[in-house]
């Protein structure tokens, strides 16, 4: 394949400086390394870290799956899929089980991963005190001295207003005990997923120029209180009309003819092979 | 066939990212190590990993029995600038240095609030395997190994000189200050040490 590029779209000097960032993250779980951040040929605030790790992780033998909210065909994740694609020549997929690199925006599979796998999580907001401290530098400071009081406050404060924690996506995870870490915007049913996790997970902010880690079995906890424990969202009763699942995510849908609402799988892929394994028998 | 900067780089990136993230496990870099032309001075590994972290931007430090002209030729692969080891951000111990564990001791661990600019020391020692796979193991030093990465304890067997195990315990005390190890055995086996690996002797 004759390319104008270099392999994976990158100069080799800003992979190394990339791949530099991200072995001092995976040593240092749930601390955000500062990163050069390139300009890429898409925008920032659409994928660009994730894009970023991704092409300084993959290579020849890679099979690449791109999910953005918990779809392979929509818009973001098709256009990084290209450009990856276009740029290394690698194989791409929609099945979790076949996919050595990962990248998502906003859902972790439904399939467990295992350890030959890489989830890079796409990041818009990786300060988990930012919403409290505005200043960089007296957010690098809380850090250095674990003074998380203000990710307990924005909690405490949903709590005296609604009666509940009300954290939509993006719940903030203490890891091994040390960081408070922005998960990324999954939902809260996904933070589990992260703890003691087989994969290694990346997570990549292009705008906000950090990378940051979640090593595989590593201990990752959501914040709460004793008496608000973490509660992820509520699926009971749920079922997708597609392929019968329970306890998953689900995309909640209106029919259009009867005004009737209805549930589908959110990981359109783990609802597809379900669908697939139902007709082949 | 000759090193692929490209691909046998990123191949190389792959399995560091694997030996952070699973420490302890060992991987066989030797196939692609022996591609490097002209064969380096140091152990072919360590330079394949010069290779992959340091250039232009970056400093590191050499120990060894010639370190003027071992760090002169990966400054000269690599466009790194050799520093004393208190301000390099990689240190390469080889087999035969001098001062090891004064290098070791010398060692950057990072600030509490910048704890990604502890350095990241990278040694050659004799022998090294993981005792996962079978066969047999005695006559050989022996860590067990537990932290993020472990699933409950894992052990790495080898030959090394247990005092720069030692000296980069006490160097890790303080979390989240600390180096970060990567080990390099002379028949091109790598496994990593990250700071949060707990190593019981």
């Amino acid at each position: 394949m004759k390319s104008l590029y270099n392999y994976a779209f990158f100069d080799e000097g800003s992979k190394r400086e990339i791949r530099r960032a991200s072995l001092k993250a995976i040593a240092i779980p749930g601390y955000q390394v500062p990163f050069a951040s390139r300009e890429m040929p898409i925008a920032r605030g659409w994928g660009t870290g994730g894009l970023q790790v991704t092409l300084s992780l993959i290579g020849k033998s890679d099979v690449l799956k791109v999910i953005d909210q918990g779809a392979d065909e929509s818009v973001n994740a098709v256009n990084i899929k290209k450009l990856v694609g276009k740029t290394t020549g690698v194989e791409t997929t929609e099945e979790t089980e076949r996919a050595t690199l990962i990248q998502s925006r906003h859902r972790i599979p439904e399939t467990p991963l295992r350890e030959d796998q890489v989830l890079v999580l796409q990041v818009p907001i990786p300060e988990p005190l930012r919403f409290v401290e505005p200043s960089e530098e007296t957010t690098k400071r809380l850090h250095a001295e674990a003074d998380y009081s203000g990710a307990y406050l924005l909690l405490f404060e949903q709590i005296m207003r609604y009666g509940r924690v009300s954290t939509g996506a993006d719940h903030p995870v203490e890891v091994r005990d040390r960081y408070v870490m922005a998960p990324s915007p999954i939902p809260r049913f996904d933070n589990p997923k992260m703890d003691h996790s087989s994969a290694l997970i990346l997570l990549g902010a292009g705008r906000e120029k950090k990378i940051y880690a979640v090593p595989p079995y590593t201990r990752v906890v959501s914040l709460d209180f004793e008496d608000h424990p973490f509660e992820i969202e509520d699926v009971t009763g749920r079922v997708c009309r597609q392929c019968g699942a329970v306890d998953v995510y689900f995309d909640e849908l209106v029919d259009e003819e009867t005004g009737e609402t209805f549930f589908q799988c959110n990981d359109t892929s783990y609802c597809l092979a379900r669908m697939n394994a139902e007709a082949d028998r | 066939m000759q090193l692929d900067f490209v691909h046998d780089l990123q191949q190389t990136y792959r399995a560091m990212v694997r030996a952070m993230a699973f420490p302890g496990t060992t991987v066989d870099l030797s196939p692609t190590a022996t591609r490097i032309e002209p064969v380096p001075p140091v152990n072919a590994v360590l330079m394949l990993l010069s290779m992959v972290l340091v250039d232009s931007e970056v400093s590191f430090t050499i120990d060894s029995a010639n370190s003027g002209s071992d760090g002169r030729i990966i400054s000269e692969v690599t466009g790194g600038r050799m520093r004393p080891p208190a301000e390099a951000a990689f240190l390469f111990v080889t087999n035969d240095a001098v001062n090891p564990i004064e290098t070791i001791r010398a060692a950057s661990v990072g600030t509490l609030v910048d704890p990604h600019l502890g350095a990241t020391i990278l040694c050659e020692v004799d022998y090294l395997t993981d005792p996962s796979g079978g066969g047999t193991t005695f006559d050989r030093d022996s860590i067990t190994l537990s932290g993020p990465g472990i699933e409950s304890t894992r052990r790495l067997v080898g030959t090394w000189p247990a005092e720069w195990i030692a000296e980069r315990n006490r160097k890790n005390v303080e979390y989240p200050l600390g180096v970060d190890l990567f080990l390099v055995d002379r028949r091109g086996h790598m496994a990593a040490l990250p700071r949060t690996t707990q190593v019981e002797v």
